[in-house]
């Protein structure tokens, strides 16, 4: 097991030594610069562009600044961000907590609502609730985040005044009920999707599990209806599910762009857009950094995660 | 189960509601402002995005300042004298002006300024104007000499009306110290209000300056909040949580109309919209370019697409201010004349009924940004007009760094046709624009001149233009000026932009025009 883990972690420094590598090689190829949003400015006179442009090292070639990026990053240097001019990392940290806050509630609402709906669907297949159940999913799924995001504002905020439009906190008002307040709606937004989605495919691992030998005979010996969910077939179908989670742990950190820009929420997603938009290199290469990492990690513990579900399974 | 769970969230929300069911709004002293992005930087002389403007706008005062009827007003300064010779700049201060921390303001500050902009360490945007200073005396605390290297007529809009900066915060750091400095997410300035608080991609709050050197703010505290979703935006203002939103989008105009306790105000915006003729072939045939312009249908794209926010353009100078040559009007839509005029050049229908000249068809493909709606809707009207006199047009709706970028279409070597915005301003310097030491060499050294618009008479004009400091003189020069823009085409004018703010009843004293607003220190809420 312990050979295991180190054999994927070396893996995992090759690849993403690799991603690296090759973002930054596209990066560089993708039409524009970290200067184009200075080139239909007025005011920027072409002469200041060469100055800019030699000042941010921009007029060497790719390989030579993706070098400089690497051994840099090997000493903890991140960089500073070309637009603000502040260290990249001072940047991600103060989005850190906002992002985690809005994507762990929206986590925990998906699980807590998919898991009971995934089960009630397969439980009661066919049934009127698992028709409504697969209807309403598949629209969830199918719906525009940003549609769905306006709709929510204009019901909950415009017409009913019940909750915020957007934003963190009400002007003046850091209390933690303003920011459960402010939390609501994004959360609902971002966690649909996943609600859909997780409780489809656990609807179908449960069906598949629910047919298996094992699960009749656990019926037949008269084992109470609850115990044969809980132990013999929620714990075979959890496979599919871990998998999914495992992928989505780097949305964790990397954030939810449409979610945070509709309901002005100060997240990690929409700082990467910037960096993308402005092709503020070393921000882009930070977030795509830790993105990765995130994913390969996320990727290592489901693994991990199926020997503790499925005793039959065994990494030498 | 379900019903449960519906009761704990709806419990849930109500016990989260401050006040039950009341809308918050904000708070009797506060207005609240929106903008899309995050601001950059709140230097004025490091940022590169709106969104930067519109919160250090409130923070930095200049010498001088345009009020909203395009006059000139002093401000730092109480009064200027201008050489007869054109060369020397004097300038004599507010005294008693106090930095928002307190610190005196002096001539040494207004000095420092100009140090800090020509810095070539330092990752200044914008030097305009700053690089025809020779030296700069600061003879006594309340007195500043401008010595320049040559008569520059706009010295009064690129430097005198320029933000100046604290020599007292930046004194003793290095150029790389400067880039990375706190003060530009806290900026000190002289303005009516100060950065009191910068919360990255969610807020900034201004609080009045006590130190302000004008009729004491009215306002306790500006919040300008960072929503970049429009719909959002439109959403806030419905909700009573916005005091005003500038810019409305022209599709939700009718609806915001409707929405109570906001009302509207419409004003020309010095920011035109255009087709860039990219001038490689066919195109550097001054009649093939009005031949385009006459198949344009200006008209048509202000009425239908615009819906009446937008007005004729027939130059780039803003028709009510005061630099505009009212002799000129936009060519009409004419299709016919466009035929006569491309037959003149020696264009002849082929088998397809494309013209073409020695064998090869009149192909002029247009661009433009998919980002802004109108635009793309323009562009379908355009290419079908153009096509009906004969021209092979195709459409292309790309990302603004595609369409600019070095792999765009201004870089193929082949004629095209890009339509996008360009924020000229009131004032009338557009040298960048026309002159041919303009035109880009390459991808990598931009230039404003990419449609390599080439007019000695123009060059000759724009240099005589900056020297001459004599107004009638100078209006004259610019007529001109105008006249060949009309006469050469380097590009189409397709129209002036109109600005919809929309405001909450509860704001007093904002009006916003052409030129700018009410100074922020007279704004209130009820």
């Amino acid at each position: 097991m312990a050979a295991y883990v180190v054999r994927r972690a070396v893996q995992a420094v090759v690849l993403l030594a690799l991603v690296s590598c090759v973002s930054y090689a596209i990066m560089d190829l993708a039409p524009g610069g970290p200067l184009a949003v200075y080139l239909h400015n007025p005011q920027v006179t072409p002469d200041r562009i060469a100055v800019l442009r030699h000042q941010l090292g921009l007029d060497r070639p790719w390989g030579e600044r993706y070098l400089a990026w690497v051994a840099a990053l090997l000493h903890g240097q991140w960089g500073d961000s070309y637009y603000t001019g502040r260290p990249v990392l001072s940047m991600i940290r103060e989005r850190l907590p906002a992002t985690l806050m809005l994507m762990l509630s929206a986590f925990c609402l998906s699980i807590a609502l998919a898991f009971p709906l995934g089960i009630f669907a397969a439980t009661h297949r066919y049934s009127w609730g698992d028709v409504l159940l697969s209807f309403g999913s598949f629209f969830a799924w199918a719906m525009p985040t940003f549609w769905f995001g306006l709709m929510l504002q204009l019901l909950f905020a415009v017409h009913w005044r019940l909750l915020p439009v957007a934003g963190m906190h009400d002007i003046g008002n850091a209390s933690v009920p303003d920011l459960l307040r402010h939390l609501v709606l994004p959360a609902i937004v971002l966690g649909l999707g996943s609600i859909a989605s997780w409780s489809r495919y656990l609807r179908s691992s449960v069906l598949e599990v629910l047919s298996q030998d094992y699960v009749r005979t656990a019926r037949a010996k008269g084992l109470p209806r609850r115990r044969v969910l809980d132990r013999h077939v929620l714990r075979n179908s959890l496979i599919p599910i871990v998998t999914l989670m495992g992928l989505d742990l780097h949305v964790l950190f990397s954030g939810a762009v449409i979610t945070e820009s509709i309901f002005g929420w100060p997240g990690m997603g929409r700082l990467f857009l910037e960096a993308l938009n402005n092709r503020d290199y070393p921000l882009q290469m930070a977030g795509l950094v830790i993105s990765a990492t995130l994913l390969i990690a996320g990727n290592l513990l489901a693994d991990l995660a199926y020997v503790a579900l499925d005793p039959r399974i065994r990494y030498t | 189960m379900r019903r449960a769970l519906v009761m704990v969230i709806v419990c849930g929300l109500l016990a989260l509601h401050p006040s039950g069911f009341a809308g918050a709004g904000p708070a009797p002293g506060t207005l609240v402002l929106v903008a899309s992005d995050n601001p950059d930087n709140l230097n004025p002389y490091l940022h590169s995005l709106l969104a930067s403007q519109q919160v250090y706008r409130f923070v930095f005062d200049g010498l001088y300042r345009i009020n909203r009827d395009g006059d000139w007003e002093p401000a730092l300064a109480t009064g200027e004298r201008i050489s007869p010779d054109g060369l020397t700049w004097t300038y004599f201060l507010r005294p008693g002006v106090r930095w928002s921390d307190g610190q005196p303001f002096t001539s040494a500050d207004v000095r420092f300024t100009w140090q800090l902009v020509t810095n070539k360490d330092v990752h200044i945007s914008y030097a305009t104007g700053f690089d025809r200073i020779a030296a700069v005396d600061a003879p006594t605390p309340a007195t500043v000499v401008f010595h320049l290297k040559a008569p520059y007529a706009p010295f009064r809009e690129q430097v005198a009306a320029a933000p100046v900066m604290p020599r007292h915060v930046f004194e003793g750091l290095s150029a790389d110290q400067i880039n990375h400095a706190p003060f530009n997410q806290k900026p000190v300035g002289t303005g009516p209000f100060a950065v009191s608080e910068f919360a990255t991609d969610d807020h900034v709050t201004l609080t009045a300056n006590p130190y302000y050197w004008g009729p004491k703010p009215r306002l306790r505290q500006i919040v300008v909040r960072i929503v970049p979703d429009q719909n959002a935006q439109v959403n806030l203002l419905q909700a009573g949580e916005l005091s005003i939103l500038g810019g409305v989008p022209p599709a939700r105009l009718g609806e915001i109309r409707r929405f109570p306790g906001v009302t509207l105000q419409r004003y020309l915006a010095p920011v035109y919209a255009l087709i860039q003729l990219d001038e490689y072939q066919f195109l550097r045939d001054v009649r093939v370019r009005q031949a385009l312009d006459f198949a344009t249908p200006k008209a048509s794209i202000i009425k239908d697409i615009m819906r009446g926010q937008a007005e004729p353009a027939a130059g780039d100078m803003v028709p009510n201010g005061p630099w505009a040559n009212r002799r000129l009007s936009p060519r009409p839509y004419d299709s016919a004349r466009a035929r006569a005029l491309l037959r003149d050049a020696g264009f002849a229908p082929g088998r397809d009924g494309v013209l073409a000249k020695d064998g090869i068809r009149l192909e002029v493909p247009l661009w433009t940004v998919s980002s802004r709606l109108y635009f793309v809707q323009a562009m379908q009207l355009i290419a079908q007009s153009w096509r009906a006199a004969g021209i092979s047009t195709e459409t292309h709706a790309v990302s603004s760094a595609a369409l600019f970028g070095q792999n765009g279409p201004q870089w193929n070597g082949k004629d095209a046709a890009l339509i996008f915005s360009w924020g000229q301003g009131v004032f009338p310097e557009n040298r960048i624009n026309w002159a041919s030491s303009y035109i880009p060499t390459d991808a990598n050294s931009p230039g404003e001149n990419a449609e390599r618009y080439r007019s000695p008479e123009m060059d000759e004009l724009l240099d005589q233009a900056d020297r001459t400091l004599d107004a009638a003189r100078r209006r004259a020069i610019y007529d001109r000026i105008q006249q060949l823009e009309y006469l050469d085409v380097p590009v189409i004018f397709l129209f002036w932009n109109v600005n919809n703010d929309a405001v909450a009843a509860n704001v007093l004293g904002y009006d916003a025009t052409t030129f700018g607003t009410t100074p922020p220190e007279t704004w209130s809420t009820r």
